[in-house]
């Protein structure tokens, strides 16, 4: 079949979400702010090609607003990629 | 010039996708898919060819897609296979619930026969006498209400690769592949060892066009990172490992400014076979010729085969300096 | 201290702390998330607004610089159902995918044709060159643009 056949396939047709995304009105995962927000971050070696010894998180645990320190101990089942 | 081939959909995995459809009895529809759109358009361009099988209205279709509390199994987007796997889900989904709206305007008008029916925005017409007609809302509400059989469909869609002989190492690792030609011409200055491209062309078979704005923009993206690769982008590490370009300001990628001035694009559309309407994908395999056909042309013009990228001036400029070199030798 | 400027036409009041970004003030006091936390570096161009007209990287602006001026983002152009014609011709060209440096790109295009309404490409190209697309190769954003200046000028010479 040629394009000139459909209706819809084969059609310039603009973006269902264009509009959200033009006014900025949509959103991303930083733009929502519901109640009792956690805010994470990375903390990584500051040494590349460093072997790693230890990691003690009893300091960043005891400052006042910190609700967790995740390290890998904390993840029993740790699989990378599909399958 | 540079040409490839790239293969799309996943190795070694099921390569499982799935897809529920409903049509409600105000006639619309509503798609459920384990996708992510992220940009590349496949909510837009699968809820065009659910339109062109439903007869429905595009602003009639609502396109959910990524929720994994709500949404089917898909294994993933990427590897280009969004809109042959997800698109085969939905064509197979819309013909089942289409087929259902036919047996239901079928008994609303006294001909048990659904292939005696056609579709078109948003009306089921009988195909020899066409002033006979219902609205895809009515057949909806009556399949819902009358004859308790609501709008329901669901397809799935695998690929599995073949692995390795052990005695002949022959594999069939993917099933589809995609093929792209590129053509740069340069401009190199000898003096500054900047290289100006000033033209790109990019064609690609994709399959079907479902929609050439998306995959024209996924052409020109591609061919954007292929370009970062050949000219600019580089990832600096110090002698200990630890990253000197971790910001824009020493990873450089193309600004509007840096692009061609001329960028042409093709899309070749031989049927896939088994594709939704014959369409493919091509996204990934975009930026894979930009960087060797920018290579080939600026060999063309210097006599100098480059081996790393990218092709900063300082690159250049060493290369025409031993080149000079060898040549007064 | 206490900071007054416009926002969009209308007048806002801010308590900021002296190193306080822009962008932190737009984003999480005044709830404006048109404006993108990208770079935070002053590169990418998603968190552009428009300081009395010009575009600004907010990320690398200080809140208190903008004491008594005139600050706009996207929403003062368009919005759900009434686009800005140069946003209409962004659709009906596709410009945009992901849409991140959408609001940002649209800014810069508008305070330029604000200023020149009749820019060459290269004009245009250089205008969005401090905002940075990863995903359209900036391709259809620029047939856009330029379209809407053609269309813009045929409408003048009518008159």
């Amino acid at each position: 079949m040629k394009n000139s056949d459909f209706s819809y396939i084969g059609k310039r047709l603009p973006r269902q979400d264009a509009e959200l995304q033009l006014t900025g009105t949509c959103r991303y995962g930083d733009d929502y702010f519901p109640p009792n927000l956690l805010i994470a971050k990375a903390r990584y070696s500051d040494y590349p090609h460093a072997k790693l010894l230890g990691v003690d998180v009893s300091e960043a645990e005891a400052m006042p607003g910190v609700a967790a320190v995740i390290t890998c101990r904390d993840v029993p089942y740790n699989r990378f990629g599909g399958g | 010039m540079a040409a490839m081939i790239y293969p799309h959909d996943s190795c070694g995995v099921s390569g499982a996708t799935s897809v529920f459809l409903k049509v409600d009895s105000d006639g619309s529809a509503v798609l459920y898919s384990g996708l992510s759109d992220v940009g590349q358009g496949s909510k837009t361009a699968l809820s065009q060819l659910a339109a062109e099988i439903l007869g429905i209205p595009m602003d009639k279709i609502t396109f959910i897609a990524g929720d994994t509390h709500t949404t089917p199994y898909d294994e993933g987007t990427g590897a280009s296979r969004t809109t042959f796997f997800c698109g085969h889900c939905v064509k197979e989904a819309c013909e089942k619930a289409r087929t259902q709206l036919f047996e239901a305007a079928g008994r609303m008008l006294g001909v048990p026969s659904p292939e005696k029916f056609y579709i078109q925005d948003g009306v089921i017409y009988l195909k020899t006498f066409p002033e006979c007609h219902v609205s895809v809302a009515e057949a909806a509400h009556a399949s819902e209400r009358i004859y308790g059989h609501p709008i329901l469909a669901s397809a799935t869609f695998s690929s599995f690769s073949t692995p390795a002989d052990p005695e002949t190492g022959h594999a069939l690792m993917f099933e589809r592949h995609t093929f792209g030609t590129q053509i740069a011409e340069v401009d190199v200055d000898i003096d500054t060892g900047e290289i100006d491209v000033l033209k790109l062309a990019a064609v690609h078979s994709c399959g079907t066009v479902i929609n050439p704005n998306l995959v024209e923009g996924q052409i020109y993206g591609g061919v954007h990172m292929g370009l970062g690769q050949a000219l600019m982008e580089e990832m600096l590490e110090r002698e200990d490992g630890s990253v000197v370009s971790n910001t824009f300001s020493e990873y450089h990628i193309l600004t509007a400014a840096d692009m061609p001035g001329v960028m042409l694009s093709g899309m070749v559309e031989r049927p896939v076979e088994d594709g939704p309407f014959g369409a493919g994908g091509m996204s990934e395999g975009a930026p894979s010729p930009t960087a060797p056909a920018v290579g080939n042309a600026v060999a063309d013009a210097l006599g100098i085969r480059f081996t790393s990228l990218p092709l900063t001036p300082e690159r250049i400029l060493t290369a025409l300096k031993a080149k000079q070199s060898s040549q007064r030798s | 201290m206490l900071i007054h400027f416009h926002v969009n036409g209308k007048a806002c009041a801010v308590d900021a702390a002296p190193d306080e970004k822009l962008l932190d003030t737009l984003r999480e006091k005044l709830q404006i998330t048109s404006v993108k936390r990208g770079c935070e570096n002053g590169d990418c161009g998603a968190c552009t607004v428009l300081l009395d007209g010009r575009p600004v990287a907010s990320c690398i602006f200080l809140t208190v610089k903008a004491r008594n001026h005139s600050i706009q983002t996207i929403e003062a152009f368009g919005e759900p159902g009434h686009l800005h014609p140069l946003q209409e011709k962004f659709r009906a060209h596709g410009a945009f995918q992901c849409g991140f440096c959408a609001p940002g790109v649209t800014l810069s295009a508008i305070s330029l044709l604000n200023q020149n309404p009749t820019p060459t490409e290269e004009e245009v190209r250089r205008a969005i060159s401090g905002n940075l697309c990863r995903c359209s190769g900036y391709v259809q954003i620029v047939e856009a643009i330029m379209d809407y200046v053609e269309e813009r000028r045929a409408a003048r010479e009518e008159l």
